[in-house]
């Protein structure tokens, strides 16, 4: 399993160096402009750090995400689209053990964005005066919707990438997946079927998400071919 | 169950087919390779070789029959399979952007078999560099760590695919005679495809030819070369042949002279010959594999 892995992060490892640079650089970017003294008016009450990082924090959350469509979209067809995925098919492992390799990458990804910015934020907050019940429900929305929007992106990449050989197609696939969903809302808003158009995305998100991963892992699982 | 599967043949095919929407890769094919031998699979181009590997190894859906190679399913139990069997297939797509060393780590971190003595023997042998990147290795040199890679493991059979294609002439027989004679001395099985019969000829102790996905002859090499002749007949002139005798390969008529390949050939398929009124005299002519199988594909696409 130990080289199944290793091998995932070779795969991916220009995706893995770019991804911690949008990680790191927009908190690294806050922590600048703290020291030098620039940044949003603080109202008096919180620090320019504090008011930076949580700007920091929720831009690394957002741009974060992208990189799961990334390592979704290329976790399987990049093996197709150079055909080494018929090197590893003639060898004893099986398609579950694979499968498991290359869920370790994105799992612990997932795991180190949202540790790293939700401890950030979590510090930053409770500097910071946010007045009353309705703002901390705000922000757990927006926490909730990102989080849904990485899994929409991580397992639409998943799908067609279990189908498709071409990586590129499976990450574009990925990318306007959450636009799709939002445009299939604006009918509806239209109609005054929706009532809060942030409570359909989110619901369609937790609908498709795990819909599209059972489906690409079990393609997978099923097809014969490389 | 098990004792019957371990001693039965290593490769068992029956009516095996393969269908790509409408064409018809390999039809109804029924084969089955004992232990220890080495049977050499030939046929033209899109002849259905490489589907019928595919199929053997696992890594192709199967239409209709059934496959069982060292008696186990290998849709169902692949992983098992693979254990046992080593193959070299026809395109080598080992990561490249490994080093040699990490692929063989890579490897033998898969296989429960790894004789680690087996492959640095062979790594020496083929003089190849661990260090090395898989990209910068030249075609030769790919073949022989697809070949390394296919026996470390000591497999029980082993499968390869048009190996030789795209080596020079020096590789060819640096493979032949250094690695595939050793296996085949080893007792192992050996199923491989080419188009280079002169290598079936020098290896195998069974040939099957396949055309158009039926396999036409299944035989063993000498005896198919000792009973499958070429019958050269003078026609009196201005006269024309009589039908050909049964089991007729191939015929052709050109001028006064008459070519016939016969299987099952007696002495007295050419006296019939010779008993034809057309027919002035006849001679007997030993074929070589590459002639022969030359007349059964011709004879089939004229019969087609």
């Amino acid at each position: 399993m130990k080289w199944l892995i290793w091998k995932e992060y070779r795969l991916n490892r220009l995706i893995l160096i770019v991804g911690a640079v949008l990680l790191i650089a927009p908190h690294a970017i806050a922590l600048y402009f703290a020291w030098r003294g620039i940044g949003p008016p603080a109202n008096g009450v919180a620090s320019p750090l504090a008011a930076n990082l949580l700007i920091s924090g929720g831009y690394s959350l957002v741009i974060s995400q992208l990189m799961l469509a990334f390592l979704g979209g290329h976790a399987i067809a990049c093996e197709r689209a150079d055909r080494s995925a018929e090197f590893l098919a003639y060898l004893p492992v099986s398609r579950a053990r694979i499968l498991a390799a290359k869920l370790t990458l994105p799992l612990f990804w997932a795991a180190l964005i949202w540790t790293a910015n939700l401890l950030i934020l979590r510090l930053v907050i409770a500097e910071l005066p946010l007045p009353g019940k309705r703002v901390e429900e705000q922000v757990w929305l927006m926490l909730s919707l990102t989080a849904l929007t990485g899994l929409v992106f991580f397992s639409v990449g998943w799908l067609l990438s279990s189908m498709l050989e071409s990586p590129t197609f499976s990450i574009c696939g990925a990318l306007i997946a959450p636009l799709l969903i939002v445009m299939a809302g604006i009918p509806l808003d239209w109609m005054n079927i929706l009532h809060r158009a942030e409570l359909w995305y989110l619901f369609t998100c937790l609908a498709l998400a795990p819909a599209c991963f059972i489906a690409g892992t079990w393609y997978y699982l099923r097809r014969v071919e490389p | 169950m098990s004792n019957q599967a371990d001693n039965g043949p290593a490769i068992k095919l029956a009516g095996l087919t393969k269908r790509f929407g409408r064409t018809l890769a390999v039809d109804k094919l029924s084969l089955e390779v004992p232990r220890g031998s080495t049977f050499g699979l030939i046929g033209p181009n899109g002849a259905g070789k490489s589907t019928t590997i595919k199929m053997l190894m696992g890594l192709l859906s199967v239409s209709t029959g059934e496959v069982r190679v060292l008696g186990i399913d290998p849709l169902a139990e692949p992983v098992r399979l693979k254990q046992r069997v080593g193959y070299v297939p026809e395109t080598h797509h080992v990561y490249r952007w490994m080093r040699v060393e990490e692929v063989l780590g890579f490897c033998r971190s898969l296989y429960d078999t790894w004789n680690e003595q087996t492959c640095r023997e062979m790594l020496g042998l083929f003089g190849l560099d661990p260090r090395k990147k898989v990209k910068h290795l030249s075609k030769g040199m790919l073949v022989k760590l697809s070949l390394l890679l296919a026996v470390s493991h000591d497999p029980e059979l082993l499968v390869l695919d048009e190996p030789m294609a795209g080596l020079d002439p020096v590789a060819r027989e640096e493979f032949l005679d250094g690695v595939l004679r050793t296996i085949c001395e080893r007792g192992q099985t050996v199923l491989f495809s080419t188009h280079t019969l002169d290598d079936v000829q020098r290896l195998a102790d069974t040939v099957g030819i396949l055309y158009e996905g039926r396999l036409l002859v299944h035989r063993e090499v000498e005896a198919l070369l000792a009973t499958t002749k070429r019958i050269r007949a003078t026609l009196v002139d201005g006269c024309r042949p009589d039908s050909p005798p049964e089991e007729t390969i191939w015929q052709r008529v050109q001028g006064r002279e008459w070519l016939i390949t016969v299987g099952d050939f007696t002495e007295e398929k050419a006296r019939q010959i010779l008993a034809q009124e057309a027919v002035d005299h006849v001679e007997v002519i030993d074929l070589g594999l590459e002639d022969l199988f030359k007349d059964f594909v011709k004879g089939q696409r004229a019969a087609s």
